[in-house]
């Protein structure tokens, strides 16, 4: 099925091809709908819109932060999660909103259906909280930056990929690094690190290989073969003909031109005959004869093909 | 205003017609396989040989039904209907369309096909059916569509048909033992009631002897022969000719 006819849902109405004024109308019904708790704080924002890279969030799990507004002023927390649909965060210590939730939902230790949740901020909400040490003097002190740049990558062995320096704008000297993220706990089944990263190949030439060409990595028990291995049909005399279709058969008018052709190049003379050069050859010289201009000899004599065979 | 002066047109109407829908249609084109090469993944080989040969300009995609009569390279049109006022309303030209059953001289049975009213026209100038068929005219031959060269195809086979069972009509007839047969050729003073491929299976069995030859190796290698050069290899196998000739 094709993307454009998935999006066309034949059937049912598509909330996409909506006006959007009509769409918030009917969101507008959805969230009615929904129960209290479960609501969002925020108002929900385009898929092109939500953020996607690190570069777009800015700050992420586990960054202390300094709330900059509201009761809770001057609060350093840190976050706890983020929401992608709203683009927003949960702080551990931040605003929280009573919700009623009905008993379905309700947790072992609960007793009671009145819940404090954490509310979702934007990102104005706070500042990023980092620390820096004077030099001079050796003592640590912790400051919030207003905003952050990014300037260059480095592999993080933690994240194990390439993350962007966090910089405080316009003081681009202060690095606010990225918080640790937990470690993965080891399943029992897995296999160590070690164990997996330990090269036990090394190729000796990059023209002859030492694998035999016979060795199948691939399971021996798998029901369907690779597409390696499946062997490669090859086109039989029976499949052309299978394939050919016949061909029109001439009219009447075809053939008789084709032998009307046939007819007019059987008569084309392709060879000169004796009688035929002897004449053109009585018409040249006698042409030639008449001339008497010495220059107008020298110059057909130069161009003549005699002179050329020479 | 000019008057008194008639203007004549330089092209005919028909002249005029530029079969734009059908020949700017686009065909895929077929790939050139050999005997040995690798099958093509998305290849489909179909169970059986495709019955008729391919129309150069393809089927219509559009107003599809012209793919099932003789439509003469016509579509539908679409235009406004515009008022004393200047009113727009959308409209279309349709065709004028008819099923008949028309006698076709060759196939010699009448053939039910829809058709326009230009084209029954056409093909009452042109004095019938097969005559509007066969003509090998390129315009002609955009205008037939699917179905018309379908129908070309039936007709030129039936014709090509006709003409092989003349040449067993033509054949000089003798009676031996009674019976009636046909005398293929005349070679060396023995008049032949046997064809090539008789005689071929009358040396299949010289040729193998006591070795392996397969009927499909000897074929092989034997079809290609002229009838003559046959006649000579049975004679090096002193093969008695009292069978498959008479002397003349």
């Amino acid at each position: 099925m094709s993307r454009l006819l998935k999006e066309s849902k034949r059937y049912g109405a598509n909330m996409k091809r909506l006006h959007p004024l009509v769409k918030a109308h009917f969101d507008n019904i959805n969230r009615k709908g929904q129960i209290p708790a479960v609501r969002n704080d925020l108002p929900a924002v385009r898929e092109e819109k939500q953020f996607k890279s690190l570069e777009d969030w800015k700050y992420t799990v586990g960054d202390k932060v300094m709330i900059v507004k509201g009761a809770l002023k001057g609060t350093v927390t840190s976050i706890i999660r983020t929401q992608k649909e709203t683009n927003g965060f949960m702080l551990e210590d931040g605003p929280t909103k009573e919700v009623v939730i009905p008993p379905n939902y309700w947790l072992q230790s609960e007793s009671s259906h009145v819940v404090e949740y954490p509310k979702v901020v934007t990102s104005e909400y706070f500042k990023l909280v980092g620390t820096i040490k004077d030099e001079t003097s050796g003592e640590s002190r912790q400051i919030a930056a207003n905003d952050v740049v990014f300037r260059g990558k480095y592999w993080d062995e933690d994240y194990k990929k390439m993350m962007p320096y966090r910089c405080i704008k316009n003081k681009e000297e202060y690095i606010i690094p990225w918080p640790r993220p937990d470690k993965p706990e080891d399943d029992k089944f897995c296999t160590e690190e070690a164990v997996a990263l330990e090269r036990t190949y090394e190729p000796v030439s990059i023209f002859e290989s030492d694998i035999p060409s016979d060795l199948n990595l691939r399971d021996p028990l798998a029901k369907r073969k690779s597409r390696f291995e499946r062997k490669q049909q090859l086109l039989t005399k029976k499949d052309l003909k299978l394939l050919q279709s016949p061909a029109m058969p001439y009219s009447d008018t075809k053939k008789a031109f084709f032998r009307e052709r046939a007819e007019i190049r059987s008569k084309q003379i392709t060879e000169m005959s004796a009688e035929v050069a002897d004449f053109i050859g009585k018409r040249v010289a006698d042409h030639l004869n008449k001339i008497k201009d010495p220059y107008m000899w020298q110059y057909i004599k130069k161009v003549s093909g005699d002179r050329k065979k020479r | 205003m000019i008057t008194g002066l008639r203007l004549f047109s330089t092209s005919t109407l028909a002249s005029a017609r530029q079969y734009k829908y059908v020949v700017t249609r686009k065909v895929a084109r077929k790939p050139d396989l050999k005997v040995g090469d690798v099958k093509p993944r998305k290849l489909a080989i179909p169970r059986t040989a495709p019955k008729f040969p391919e129309y150069k300009y393809g089927d219509s995609k559009i107003y599809k039904q012209s793919n099932k009569g003789l439509y003469g390279g016509q579509f539908l049109q679409f235009g406004n209907k515009i008022s004393e006022f200047k009113n727009k309303n959308g409209r279309k030209w349709s065709l004028n369309v008819h099923t008949k059953s028309l006698w076709s001289e060759i196939l010699n049975k009448s053939i039910r096909v829809k058709l326009t009213a230009r084209v029954l026209r056409t093909i009452n100038k042109e004095g019938g059916l097969d005559q509007y068929l066969l003509k090998d005219k390129s315009a002609r031959i955009k205008e037939l569509g699917p179905t018309g060269w379908k129908l070309k195809f039936q007709l030129l086979t039936k014709k090509e048909n006709q003409k092989k069972r003349t040449y067993y009509q033509d054949l000089e007839k003798i009676t031996v033992n009674g019976q009636e047969k046909h005398v293929y050729f005349q070679q060396s003073g023995k008049k032949f009631l046997v064809g090539k491929r008789r005689l071929l299976k009358e040396l299949y069995p010289l040729v193998k002897g006591d070795s392996d030859l397969t009927w499909k190796e000897y074929h092989d290698q034997h079809k290609s022969l002229a009838q003559e050069e046959v006649i000579e290899k049975l004679h090096k196998y002193n093969y008695d000719f009292s069978e498959v000739a008479q002397t003349a």
